[in-house]
């Protein structure tokens, strides 16, 4: 199994609930605080209206402490895949297990008849952030190319994409 | 009914009219009706009952002068008399209604149907003398109805005639066991026949007889017969089907008989040894976490103990019962009963305490629940405590943050094993938020906003996504006068959740408060889903009352007196009808005999109007009528007419006539549009609100404003007659009247106010320094009008005298003030309150010294907030240069850092308009 070192009966314990008009603001405060770059308004139309699944949060004792948000594309090849937007825990509740169930709510799409078209699941990681690389390798991701000069704003401006492939809703092997 | 002097052809027709109207097919009724006036046009009873058909078709001035036509025709009609009554009842004006019903009976005095019309506008009016006669025709005339016997009980239980009540429940119960069958409720639903109906019947009347039996225990138990009502409960056990009542009215008598001791003690013990006791448990078995049942046992427990209460009065809710002793014995028993484990904390102290608040808050912190200290707020009177809970939340929110730095140290040393540290509070990592949070309101609470602020950023920080967080801030800058600061951060709250109405309404409230009322109304049409008088209309019909009288108070502090004029109605309807909506229940609870909720829903009603809503509300209409009496003095003065106070009373109550009559001429042109609606005149087709929405037409008609007031007034003097700001109003209106008298009683009133007031509680406000003022106000006014006393009646010419010598000490206006200024002017207070008196009177110059006060000795003042608000205000109205102002704002600025009135006004007012105009692009 993917989380072996883990023992997941000693995660936090939290609901998961959907985005909506009504508490935008809750994920956009979420995000101003946990990444260094600060999203446009464009970002939030886009998450808004992305279809349920692709965006998730994270609520502890009913008041939220993470969230991932995801787009589905398809590609030049005509292939489908997902790519993680953000994901991302507030610093006093990470190391107990938040990431990765949000995490595994995204794995899981694939396995949906809605997503059954997915050949991948990526997302671009900044070279000096070892810790989500770590976390990526655990949950059976793979570190690919890296891209150079990727961010404006942010030093290192590059990144890795990390991706996981998929055939007909089934993870492929590594 | 039957008509008189008709020929049968008619007589029939007649009946038919009665069938009708009571099928509500009024149009056929109104052409039986006509047919019959043709032959005989002057038949009274046809015309009364013509214009009961009219009225329900909404047509009241037609209506009334068609029964009116009818009583003139046939006077000893008890018909036409039943009609008028009928008519004034639909109107709701009840005591006019009982006169014609009173009518009605001289000439068919066993008219069941009269009688008990009656005996509802009776006991509707709290008419209970009245009411008690007519209950007791009803029961000589049909004894055989189980209905007469109870409403006539329950009229001599509301008068207090409680033996009387008794003796009448004990006859009718009497005639139960012998020929139940006879009584009618029961011989009418056996007519009825189907099996199942029988079977329900039955059902309900064993209900029912239950119900009357608890009915008299409450009775004996008012009246202080715990004995006998023990007896009498024990004597009819089987036959109460509400257990749960029994129960709790055994306990209940138990304790208050052993209490009272009108028993001796031995004779207690042979009768009922260790039964209070066991009654309680039983009770708390069902229930750990009554109150109630706890507070009972505390009372046995401390009886017990042998602290007999004093004069044997049972103190039942008293504090001083609950002991930790009994508390842990109780907690022993029911160890997860948290009211238990909350009432400890009201009587523990030292390391007691310390422990149990210890324990208690840790439920709320690791559970993260936001109401602790809502709940805790009582705790907070005792310093000592306060102290203690301070060091709790300290500890806990140390202990979270080193939680959270060894799962820091942890993860550094990449040996971060979940297992290890899976205590609880590694999986509480909000530990450290809650403490922060409930160390916030703790600092509020104390009034150190510094630290309040302090810690709710550090929590807010910590966890940015709590929507409560910015609630608890907002709520800090209001207690710290920081209206405009508090508005900002509940927006913030507002819009984490847009679809929380509780967060919208905190908002529109901050806004009110500000006087923004267009964007309290844009973001009220965010909830209701409607714009405008559509929107108004929506709130009134939901009662908000809250928001009506917010945005009542902002308009007229906007001087916008008619629309506040309209809020402040909308407001006192909406208690209108809440005392309209007892009506339906005299009967109701009588058929079904549900008699105790009854009484306690007529007590509650009889002090609806004690209500802090209706209370700030009344006090608003009282300050509206007054600043509107102003205006028109104004108005009347420039033009060169009469002056208001030159009217005579005849002509002010033509006025009052008047303004009644356009009233409902109003009221009528209105519902004309409408189709057939109901008869009152208030639910014609188009609402209230819709209806003048602005009160433009409602202010015009007010021509005596004064008059008005007093109407307010008097109810205030009834239902809140020690509130300061009660009798300061009516020492105003007093004043404006001219009425030395009232003003007298007003001021004695404020005396009394003050000299019941401990050392402690004089400290707490400025009543005192009200009263002061106030009295100078009187003596000044009694200078001015030295000849009044010719005016008075001879009889009360001395007192009145005697009572203004006492009060004013025997001195001159100026040398009490003087005396006063030398006791009293190292208060910031007193300085105010007289600056504020003198300028009324126009004697600012002729006492420099008091206003020179004013801005010279500020220095080393820290006094109440508002108190330094009013200075500055003051100082404005005075026409002091800006420089002196500003310089005094800045001065209050350092003690209120976040007050908005100490900010420089043109900044603070330029950022209100950015932010309302801002917030309504949206």
């Amino acid at each position: 199994m993917l989380l072996s070192s883990e023992n997941s009966s000693t995660w936090l314990p939290i609901r998961f609930g959907n985005l909506h008009e009504k508490n935008l603001e809750q994920l956009k405060r979420l995000n101003l605080a946990i990444f260094p770059i600060k999203y446009g308004e464009r970002f939030y139309e886009e998450v808004l209206k992305a279809s349920p699944g692709l965006v998730k949060l994270a609520y502890y004792h009913d008041f939220l402490i993470g969230a991932y948000c995801c787009r589905k594309e398809t590609g030049p090849d005509k292939q489908s895949k997902i790519y993680i937007l953000t994901i991302g825990v507030l610093a006093p509740y990470r190391e107990l297990g938040v990431g990765s169930q949000l995490l595994q709510q995204i794995l899981q799409l694939p396995k949906t008849d809605k997503f059954k078209d997915i050949t991948e699941v990526y997302a671009h990681v900044q070279t000096s952030n070892e810790i989500a690389l770590s976390f990526y390798q655990k949950h059976g991701f793979q570190i690919g190319e890296k891209k150079t000069n990727y961010y404006r704003d942010i030093d290192p401006p590059d990144c890795y994409v990390v991706y996981k492939k998929y055939t007909n809703g089934i993870e492929k092997d590594l | 009914m039957v008509a008189s002097s008709l020929p049968s052809k008619e007589q029939s027709i007649f009946k038919n009219i009665l069938k009708y109207y009571e099928t509500k097919q009024y149009k056929k009724a109104l052409k039986c009706a006509e047919s019959i006036l043709k032959k005989f046009p002057n038949h009274g009873e046809t015309l009364a009952l013509k214009g009961l058909v009219i009225a329900a078709l909404n047509r009241k001035e037609e209506a009334y002068e068609l029964v009116r036509r009818g009583l003139k025709n046939d006077l000893k009609s008890h018909i036409c008399w039943h009609v008028y009554g009928l008519l004034y009842r639909g109107d709701q004006d009840y005591k006019e209604a009982a006169k014609a019903y009173l009518q009605a009976l001289k000439f068919d005095p066993e008219n069941i149907q009269i009688l008990r019309d009656l005996a509802l506008l009776q006991v509707q009016t709290r008419d209970y003398d009245g009411l008690i006669l007519t209950r007791r025709k009803l029961v000589t005339i049909k004894p055989g109805i189980r209905n007469h016997w109870l409403g006539f009980a329950v009229a001599c239980h509301l008068k207090g005639e409680m033996d009387i009540a008794v003796k009448i429940l004990e006859s009718y119960e009497g005639t139960l066991g012998k020929n139940s069958e006879s009584f009618e409720v029961t011989a009418d639903r056996r007519k009825e026949g189907s099996n199942q109906e029988t079977k329900t019947a039955q059902i309900e009347e064993i209900y029912e007889t239950s119900e009357t039996l608890l009915y008299h225990v409450m009775i004996l138990q008012e009246m202080g017969s715990w004995k006998a009502a023990l007896d009498y409960l024990e004597r009819n056990k089987e036959k109460i089907v509400d257990s749960l009542s029994y129960l709790e009215f055994r306990a209940n008598l138990l304790v208050q008989l052993l209490l009272s001791q009108s028993i001796s003690t031995e004779e207690f013990e042979q009768l009922y040894s260790g039964e209070p006791e066991t009654a309680i448990i039983q009770l708390l078995e069902m229930n750990p976490n009554n109150l109630e049942y706890i507070r009972l046992y505390m009372a046995v427990h401390s009886f017990r103990k042998g602290n007999v209460l004093n004069n044997g009065v049972p103190l039942f809710s008293s504090e001083s019962n609950v002991s930790i002793e009994a508390c842990n014995e109780l907690q022993q028993r029911y160890p997860y009963s948290s009211s238990l484990e909350r009432l400890s904390l009201e009587v523990a102290v030292g390391d007691e305490f310390l422990r149990r608040v210890k324990e208690y808050f840790s439920r709320f912190l690791y559970q993260g629940i936001p109401s602790l200290m809502t709940d805790c707020k009582s705790l907070y009177r005792d310093a000592a405590k306060v102290d203690i809970i301070e060091q709790v939340l300290n500890e806990f929110y140390h202990e979270g943050l080193s939680k959270a730095a060894d799962r820091e140290a942890f993860k550094n040393e990449k040996a971060y094993d979940m297992q290890r540290s899976s205590t609880r509070a590694a999986l509480t990592p909000d530990a450290a938020l809650w403490s922060l949070y409930f160390l916030a309101q703790h600092f509020d609470m104390k009034a150190d906003t510094e630290s309040a602020l302090s810690c709710i950023n550090k929590a807010i920080d910590h966890t940015p996504t709590l929507i409560e967080a910015y609630s608890v801030k907002s709520k800090i800058f209001k207690h710290a006068g920081g209206i405009f600061q508090s508005l900002q951060f509940a927006n913030e709250a507002r819009k984490l959740d847009l679809a929380d109405r509780y967060l919208n309404c905190q908002c529109i409230k901050l806004a009110l408060r500000l006087d923004m009322i267009p964007l309290a109304a844009a973001w009220m049409s965010l909830f209701t889903k409607e714009e405008g008088v559509k929107e108004s209309q929506n709130i009134y019909d939901l009662q908000v009352i809250w928001y009506e009288l917010e945005s009542a108070e902002a308009h007229f502090r906007l001087k916008e007196f008619s629309k506040a004029l309209k809020l402040f109605k909308a407001v006192e309807r909406h208690f209108e009808d809440i005392i309209e909506d007892q009506f339906d229940f005299h009967s109701y609870c009588l058929r079904k005999a549900t008699l105790r909720a009854y009484v306690r829903v007529l007590r509650l009603e009889d002090k609806l109007f004690g209500q802090k809503y209706y209370i700030r509300n009344a006090k608003g209409l009282v300050r509206l009528f007054l600043e509107m009496s102003k205006v028109q003095t104004q108005k009347y003065s420039t033009e060169d007419h009469l002056s208001l106070s030159n009217l005579t009373l005849s002509e002010d109550k033509k006025g009052q006539v008047k303004s009644k009559k356009t009233q409902k001429e109003n009221d009528k042109s209105n519902s004309k549009e409408g189709r057939e609606v109901k008869n009152t005149s208030s639910s014609s087709s188009s609402g209230w609100m819709e209806v003048d929405p602005n009160g433009e037409a409602l202010y015009a008609n007010i021509r005596d404003p004064l008059y008005e007031a007093n109407k307010y007034i008097s109810i205030l003097e009834r239902y809140a007659a020690d509130d300061m700001e009660v009798q300061t109003l009516a020492f105003e209106l007093a004043l404006k009247e001219e009425k030395l008298v009232l003003s007298l009683k007003a001021i004695v009133h404020m005396e009394r106010i003050v000299l019941n007031k401990n050392e402690v509680e004089r400290q707490a406000d400025n009543d005192f320094y009200v009263f002061l003022v106030n009295k100078l106000h009187f003596a000044y006014f009694v200078e001015q009008h030295s000849n009044y006393s010719e005016r008075l009646p001879e009889s009360i010419v001395s007192f009145v005298k005697d009572e203004c010598y006492r009060l004013c000490e025997g001195r001159t206006f100026e040398k009490l003030m003087m005396h006063y200024w030398d006791l009293n002017e190292e208060s910031l207070v007193f300085r105010v309150y007289l600056a504020q008196l003198l300028k009324r009177l126009g004697m600012t110059e002729r006492y420099p010294f008091v206003i020179e006060s004013l801005v010279s000795r500020k220095q080393g003042h820290i006094e109440q907030r508002k108190i330094c608000e009013l200075h500055v205000a003051l100082l404005e109205t005075l026409g002091y240069p800006q420089s002196r102002i500003d310089e005094l704002r800045s001065f209050y600025r350092n003690t209120y850092p976040y007050a908005d009135c100490f900010q420089p006004t043109e900044e603070i007012q330029f950022e209100k308009k950015m932010f309302m105009e801002q917030q309504l692009k949206k």
